[in-house]
């Protein structure tokens, strides 16, 4: 019966083994195993409950100081993947983040570029202002230049206003610093100027301090480096000093009078009169023209439609030999320093010389009428000897 | 040698998936716990010893490197790879293993966690049942895929030991 029961207990054991591929473990492992199961169990129960508010049980800290150098050598592994899968998660945002504010930056760049831009034509067109309300009762019309001729030199450009905004040909144009040019060519919405820097322009002007007359020419070529321009017909005997302002004189029946032009670089010391000329530096930039204001007055260059102007007083018609004595005539004709430096000759009436004289008759003086609209005080006699003081020819607007 | 390795291994990846690694791209309360599922699936292939010692071992990593209290996990897991061994030996139907494994598991984890609340005087908050149940849910369909994948590795029928 042994045999026979430990011949099948055999028997189940070998099959079970064939069904289930375990080994049987013998009782005293059971027993060992669940020993330490038990064990377990018990002590992490009491470290569960002897835990106190603050402090560490004497198993605790035992356990504690064993496992510190497992747990600092674990937490570096973990620590080791953690920054791995983050910087591998970080490098696709921090390459997002990158291309945004690259972008940024761009437009960041081009915002600042057009702020400059902006800023700039700002203060231009601040000054330009400034020179609108200077030149209040010349109806200034503002324009933009938006054409140019090759080259460096603004010598002939175009601007974006026409007849259809009251521009006509040879309208003066300037910038807030100075005379500019005129229109020689107006469309409905465009016209021409040519500089008074171009080879073809001329400017009647007038030194500001010496009241010399003279024809500013300008000297602009292909290829020049320099915008002066050159001032000829001054008088022989002229103490133009570089430095000097130059101004329109309004002679020529093109531009404004007192329109300024420029200033004196240079007086060549030739010897032939006919010959002298000084050099002027225009005072608008002729580099860099981008707002300009037209002057819509223009000078009438017909005579017939000019409003009667008062004439010189005509000369008397001496009946006898005996003439005025120099110091009569010259008697107030001395020029008379003033206080912005200029010359003028003090107001004398005619008829205050004249009638000092015996024997010499005197035609009636007319009344000067004053003329509406002409800004220009037209003197074809004012390179005479006896010329009558300036003022008197001063038209009431 | 590498077939009893890798059970080993598997445990070790996914002690640091669930410390390392996923929390740095989900933060939800209901995100299983690879570990814990891992433990179960092995007591369900190896039996309870198998399961116990893996267990333990897991248990007591996951308690050095953020066990709060010390102990917790290793006590839970050890009881969850046992119970799943239990589970193995009566030779129920498969998906019914793996149901009882796996929802047991968390359900056991979870009830250890808020007892353990109640033990430090806190009161846990009315939806940590009804978490307890999304997370059983979520876990059935993890532990799937990981007995799967664990019992194509280990293949029990080359293993010589268990406690019947």
């Amino acid at each position: 019966m042994a045999s026979r029961n430990t011949g099948s207990a055999r028997k189940d054991k070998r099959a079970r083994r064939r069904t289930t591929g375990t080994k049987p473990v013998s009782k005293g492992g059971r027993i060992a195993f669940i020993a330490l199961v038990v064990v377990v169990v018990v002590a992490v129960a009491i470290f569960l409950l002897m835990r106190g508010q603050g402090q560490v049980s004497v198993a605790e800290n035992a356990v504690g100081s064993l496992i510190a150098p497992v747990e600092s050598g674990i937490n570096t592994v973990v620590d080791w993947v953690r920054d791995s899968i983050a910087a591998i998660r970080d490098y696709n945002q921090l390459r997002y983040d990158y291309s945004a504010a690259q972008e940024e930056l761009a437009n960041a760049k081009l915002e600042i570029a057009r702020l400059e831009e902006v800023s700039q034509e700002n203060e231009r067109l601040r000054t330009l202002l400034d020179a609108d309300e200077r030149y209040q009762n010349l109806n200034p019309l503002y324009a933009s230049v938006i054409a140019k001729q090759p080259g460096v030199w603004f010598d002939s450009f175009t601007i974006d206003k026409g007849s259809l905004n009251g521009v006509e040909a040879n309208m003066a144009v300037v910038t807030a610093d100075g005379l500019v040019g005129r229109i020689y060519e107006v469309g409905l919405n465009y016209s021409k100027v040519l500089s008074i820097i171009d080879s073809r322009s001329s400017v009647a002007c007038v030194v500001e301090r010496t009241r010399d007359n003279g024809v500013m020419r300008g000297k602009i070529e292909s290829g020049s480096v320099d915008d002066a321009c050159n001032m000829y017909y001054l008088p022989a005997n002229h103490d133009v000093i570089p430095g000097d302002t130059v101004l329109t004189s309004g002679v020529d029946n093109l531009y404004p009078k007192g329109l300024p032009v420029g200033t004196v670089r240079e007086v060549s010391r030739q010897t032939d009169s006919t010959e002298q000329y000084i050099v002027i530096s225009p005072l608008a930039d002729f580099l860099h023209l981008e707002e300009v204001l037209v002057l819509r007055t223009v000078v009438e260059s017909d005579s017939e439609a000019l409003p009667s102007l008062p004439t010189a007083t005509p000369r008397p018609t001496a009946t006898a030999t005996a003439t005025p004595e120099p110091t009569a005539l010259n008697s107030g004709n001395t020029p008379e320093p003033t206080d912005n430096g200029n010359y003028v000759l003090p107001t004398v009436a005619p008829q205050d010389i004249w009638q000092a004289e015996p024997g010499v008759e005197s035609s009636p003086t007319p009344t000067p009428e004053p003329s509406a609209g002409a800004s220009a005080s037209p003197a074809p006699d004012a390179t005479e000897e006896a010329v009558l003081p300036e003022d008197r020819w001063a038209l009431e607007e | 040698m590498i077939r009893r390795a890798l059970p080993s291994v598997w445990l070790a990846l996914m002690i640091l998936l669930d410390i390392a690694i996923l929390p740095q791209f989900v933060q939800s309360a209901l995100l299983p716990n690879f570990t814990l599922l891992s433990v179960a699936a092995m007591g369900l292939i190896r039996g309870r010893s198998g399961g116990v010692l893996h267990g333990v071992v897991a248990g007591l990593l996951m308690d050095i490197a953020v066990g709060n209290p010390m102990g917790m996990n290793t006590v839970v897991m050890g009881l969850t790879g046992y119970g799943c061994g239990f589970i193995s030996a009566k030779r129920f139907q498969r998906w019914l293993m793996i149901l009882l494994g796996g929802v047991g598991s968390v359900l056991l984890y979870q009830g250890a966690w808020i007892v353990y609340i109640y033990m430090t005087g806190a009161r846990p908050a009315s939806q940590a049942l009804g978490q307890t149940v999304w997370m059983a849910l979520i876990s059935l369909g993890a532990e799937v895929v990981i007995y799967t994948i664990l019992y194509w590795i280990i293949r029990p029928g080359g293993l010589r030991y268990a406690i019947r």
